[in-house]
């Protein structure tokens, strides 16, 4: 009997604990609830095998027409008759807009910067020493900060792998190592776990997988508060 | 389009030995020339239904709500009420039609014409708050943490100036940015949905609500 108890609560444990696995980024624990998430846009320019790095230059704006047979005619610079071939750019515009109100809680967890960019070659690493901080604004005594992306760095064909981008959080002096970041929907990992007002500095190094074709590959860094 | 169109060699001997006189010389003409290409640009704000502001959150979405400046098919990509230090996906918000006869295809520009403003001392930096994410025409599954390409304040000659919340500014370069999208297909269909990061003191208890706006400019270009 108490063998068949034993086994339950084991099943009982187990379910728990896959639940709670897959409940994703946003639980910390049972006990903590979210208060504050940001995001830190990431876009690494990766220069690799396939197109070149950046855009054929340009065409010249101005018509060019080379009439270099005169005969008897009279000289002319442009094509009578051909107004169709006018167009060499065009644009058009769209408005943005947006409403925004104060919102308390902005100030409980922010960055000083909301988008980094960073350049390198592919089968390299790059790094960006204190890309970004991350503040905790908070008189709690008790918080807990977790990080993690929101996806693999993604270009517009292809994606190299999220824990290839490592983090260094620190307060004074880097650590001795750099974590690689933990993608979602993965369970994301504890920054730290502090109290009232601090400020974290974030190294970012990218290994850049040798393979990597060249493009500008885009993911967010996530940072979630708990208490 | 640097196409090259003509170069041609036009044997007229036989023409001007019928009008000319005998003692005339003939000879052999070479024309060619340049010509640019013909290209389209359609810009369709809200081009699906669905479009509007989305909370950026992780699992399950919640419904678009679009703001009241937006309307299908036209009008302004309006995120509505947002709050300070939060981020938004804006769905649907932009497609652009690029035709094009020339077959070596184009490059496509997107910049602001300025950094969002409240008409006054207010402003949002635009590459700090501003993405453009790819889309697609319908079953759009992105959320407010896909990857998104931040839009840049132009450097190129905007008229009118800007702050300027009615009349749609162009821009004029003397040289081209990078491109957004560098196609090779002479036309191509291009969706974006918008991620709006709002930072922490756009409104604050002393500003109250701000009312911020600005104009992406698009540019194609033939190759």
């Amino acid at each position: 009997m108490s063998g068949l108890l034993r086994k339950c609560l084991c099943g009982v444990f187990a379910a728990a604990a896959i639940v709670a696995v897959l409940s994703g980024p946003t639980r910390a624990g049972v006990a903590q609830s979210q208060r504050a998430q940001i995001a830190i846009a990431l876009l690494i320019n990766v220069t690799g095998v396939g197109r070149a790095p950046v855009p054929a230059p340009a065409v010249p704006v101005v018509a060019n027409v080379a009439l270099r047979a005169k005969g008897s005619a009279p000289s002319v610079d442009s094509v009578a008759g051909n107004s169709t071939l006018v167009a060499q750019q065009t644009q058009s515009a769209v408005k943005v807009e947006a409403e925004v109100s104060p919102n308390p809680a902005a100030t409980l967890l922010y960055s000083n910067n909301a988008a980094v960019v960073m350049n390198g070659n592919a089968g390299t690493t790059i790094s960006q020493s204190c890309a970004y901080q991350v503040t905790v604004h908070s008189n709690i005594i008790s918080w807990t900060l977790r990080d993690g992306l929101s996806g693999n760095p993604t270009s517009s064909s292809t994606s190299f792998p999220g824990p290839d981008v490592a983090h260094n959080d620190y307060q004074a002096t880097p650590k001795p190592t750099s974590s690689p970041f933990i993608v979602y929907p993965s369970a994301w990992a504890n920054v730290v776990t502090a109290s009232n007002v601090q400020t974290y500095c974030v190294d970012l190094s990218v290994t850049i997988p040798l393979s990597t074709p060249t493009g500008a590959y885009s993911t967010n860094a996530v940072y979630t508060l708990y208490w | 389009m640097r196409a090259w169109i003509g170069s041609c060699v036009a044997a007229l001997t036989a023409a001007l030995a019928l009008s000319a006189p005998a003692s005339a010389s003939t000879g052999t003409v070479k024309l060619s020339w340049y010509t640019t290409a013909i290209i389209k640009l359609t810009l369709t704000p809200n081009y699906a239904n669905g479009f509007g502001t989305v909370k950026a959150t992780f699992g399950t979405q919640p419904p678009p709500v679009p703001g009241p400046g937006s309307c299908l098919d036209g009008c302004a990509v309006d995120f509505g009420a947002v709050e300070a230090g939060i981020g938004y996906l804006y769905k649907y918000a932009a497609h652009l039609n690029v035709s094009s006869n020339d077959a070596s295809g184009f490059n496509l520009y997107g910049e602001g014409a300025a950094n969002f403003s409240d008409g006054g001392s207010n402003s949002m930096t635009l590459n700090q708050s501003l993405f453009w994410v790819p889309s697609v025409a319908s079953g759009d599954t992105n959320t407010g943490y896909s990857a998104g390409y931040a839009f840049d304040v132009t450097s190129g000659t905007v008229n009118p100036a800007q702050p300027e919340p009615n009349i749609p500014p162009t821009i004029t370069y003397g040289s081209y940015p990078s491109a957004l999208i560098s196609s090779s297909s002479a036309s191509a269909d291009i969706y974006q949905d918008y991620e709006l990061k709002v930072p922490m003191l756009a409104a604050t208890s002393s500003t109250g609500t701000v009312n911020y706006y600005c104009w992406i400019v698009y540019t194609v270009v033939p190759k």
